[in-house]
């Protein structure tokens, strides 16, 4: 019987700025690490913190964490949900990335800010709430980008 | 005090980035919104089927809480193939 697949979702601090350059590095990183590990994910940068989601067998799940909370790149790693999963959620993806704009208006009126719930201390339901809208998130944003090149490339 | 049978009672709606928002009740993701370059909205259901393109966001939310667009809202019908997220299990660690 096949290692059970977890899902970790989480977020950390960056311990010094990253630019493009520093994010395609990490990525490039990631995605040949979790390619051998037959781990999947995503990751956002926003404001000098990361959001990751990492998904696969449950060894080589944490066997990852534990190398994050190590990595001199990350500091103040906090895992916000952690959960059993039949299949996962970025099987396209070894590590996917979508920049995230910081929004320069105010939420129109009664709306949520995600970003302030994923860190909600308080509230767990709000946290995952926000880990979810957070992958709606990425998911339409990558469907858009695959739709938008295959439009181009069939000019 | 609203009903809690209305279509809109206990809708959370978030914005995850400028001109995206998404809608959830009770924990289940209802669907989401994506403003377009032309101002304009298209809204999605839980499904991630588009529903409809709206003029207004409150049309949009309208459409996403109940399930099908008002008569007189543009409908554009378009498959996506995004499956709904979904809780499995476990809380927050």
């Amino acid at each position: 019987m096949s290692e059970p697949l977890v899902s970790v979702s989480y977020v950390s601090t960056a311990t010094a700025p990253f630019d493009d350059e520093r994010l395609a590095d990490l990525l490039a990183q990631s995605r040949r690490s979790n390619h051998a590990h037959d781990l999947t994910g995503m990751l956002l940068y926003r404001r000098g913190r990361f959001f990751q989601v990492l998904e696969g067998p449950q060894d080589a799940v944490e066997h990852l964490m534990d190398a994050i909370r190590r990595d001199d790149r990350h500091s103040d790693v906090r895992i916000l949900l952690s959960e059993r999963i039949d299949e996962r959620r970025f099987t396209e993806w070894t590590m996917g990335y979508e920049p995230i704009g910081v929004p320069t208006t105010a939420a129109p009126e009664g709306f949520r800010d995600t970003f302030d719930d994923l860190e909600s201390d308080d509230d767990d339901d709000a946290t995952i709430r926000a880990v979810r809208e957070l992958t709606v998130w990425f998911r339409a944003r990558t469907l858009a980008g695959t739709a938008l090149r295959e439009k181009e490339d069939a000019r | 005090m609203m009903s809690s049978d209305r279509p809109g009672a206990g809708v959370v709606w978030s914005r995850v980035e400028e001109g995206f928002h998404v809608g959830s009740r009770k924990g289940v993701f209802l669907g989401y919104i994506d403003r377009q370059t032309d101002g304009g909205y298209l809204a999605f259901d839980g499904t991630s089927r588009v529903v409809g393109s709206f003029r207004t966001l409150t049309a949009a939310m309208a459409a996403v809480t109940n399930g099908q667009p008002p008569h007189d809202e543009v409908i554009t019908l378009e498959q996506v193939r995004v499956p709904a997220p979904r809780r499995i299990d476990g809380g927050a660690a």
